[in-house]
């Protein structure tokens, strides 16, 4: 009898944590259903996954333009007011330029390039009459080093996080993807910039010697503001000692 | 019989109602928790059929073999292998083997009666 109860005690015990364990593991797998375990995963729910993420991230977006608009309100709201409170929206404004952060306007050049229309020679590779994004760079250091004040790339507002970089057979620009022609949007002195550009032997005449290149000036060139979010995870001000 | 019917019921309720979930993370070892029970379940039925069972034994057994079968699986992530399947694979086997034993003895005992009957 002894050795019985024994028996059913301990059976008893197991068969307690074998039902704890399959039900808590039940309800977990069912709770975090495929988060966190993309592999055993097909194309097809990755690519629904990735277009409810999407959704999400436009969603965010609207949200995102809501706020601002709310924040510009509230910078309307203390334009009229006295006179250190103007200079510091004056040296906002600044800032905000700087930063990318508004869409501003003034004179300055359109760069229009686009891939070569060249047959490759035999033996040569094609990609060689492709922009890539080293060609875009030069144009665009040339541009900053002329003065340009705000800059962007296919609308996309070049700020100090700003990548230029191939991705795959297009250009990835603050991670938006776009494809040749890539319009640069430039606003400076007109004739400076154009003459960084198109001086002999420069920066244009190497790149159109494979593909094609325009400059334009212009007296009314608009440079949109950067449409990302800033959040910096890393950096943080010091704080200076006196 | 009560106990071990009693016992699951008591287990599964509780975790029924018990507000946390396990991180992905370590549905691994609850997997293996899973496994180990099973196999110390079904090696108790196995040696109650065949009239040997100790408690020390089984006891022993389950706690000893989850322990191990945990400490296989950390040391197989920390070497970035999956040491796990080698848990699942000697498990699994047991399972089976625990589950014949269980099923040969009790034919073996119900075509006896029904000797015995037949020639009575």
């Amino acid at each position: 009898m002894n050795n019985k109860w024994k028996i059913q005690l301990s059976v008893g015990l197991i068969c307690m944590i074998l039902g704890f364990a399959i039900t808590i593991q039940f309800r977990s797998v069912q709770k975090n259903n495929g988060a966190g375990t993309i592999s055993g995963l097909r194309a097809a729910e990755i690519q629904s996954m990735y277009q409810k993420e999407k959704e999400k991230n436009e969603a965010l977006y609207i949200d995102y333009e809501r706020i601002k608009n709310d924040l510009d309100q509230y910078k309307d709201a203390i334009n009229d007011t006295n006179a250190t409170t103007k200079l510091m929206k004056e040296q906002l404004d600044n800032a905000e330029i700087l930063a990318g952060m508004k869409e501003v306007e003034g004179p300055g050049v359109v760069v229009k390039m686009s891939d070569g229309t060249k047959t490759p020679l035999p033996g040569e590779s094609e990609s060689l009459y492709w922009l890539h994004d080293s060609d875009l760079l030069l144009v665009i250091n040339e541009l900053k080093d002329a003065g340009a004040e705000a800059i962007s790339v296919n609308g996309e507002r070049l700020i100090s996080t700003s990548e230029v970089r191939c991705v795959g057979s297009v250009l990835s620009v603050n991670n938006v993807r776009t494809g040749a022609p890539f319009i640069i949007n430039a606003i400076g002195d007109p004739k400076t910039l154009e003459s960084a550009l198109l001086f002999k032997g420069g920066v244009v005449a190497d790149i159109a010697s494979y593909c094609e290149v325009d400059v334009k000036t212009a007296d009314k060139v608009t440079v949109p503001a950067y449409k990302g979010a800033v959040n910096f995870k890393y950096a943080t001000p010091t704080t200076v000692k006196k | 019989m009560l106990l071990p019917i009693l016992g699951l019921i008591i287990g599964c309720l509780a975790a029924y109602f018990l507000p946390w979930n396990v991180n992905p993370a370590y549905s691994v070892y609850v997997a293996i928790a899973i496994l180990a029970a099973l196999d110390s379940v079904l090696g108790g039925i196995s040696a109650i059929v065949n009239k040997k069972f100790s408690m020390e034994i089984f006891l022993s057994g389950f706690f000893g073999n989850a322990l191990l079968a945990a400490f296989i699986i950390f040391l197989g992530e920390k070497l970035g292998l999956d040491l796990y399947i080698a848990v699942v694979v000697v498990f699994g086997t047991r399972l089976f083997q625990n589950f014949a034993v269980i099923r040969r003895t009790y034919i073996v005992q119900r075509n006896k009666k029904h000797e015995a009957k037949s020639e009575n």
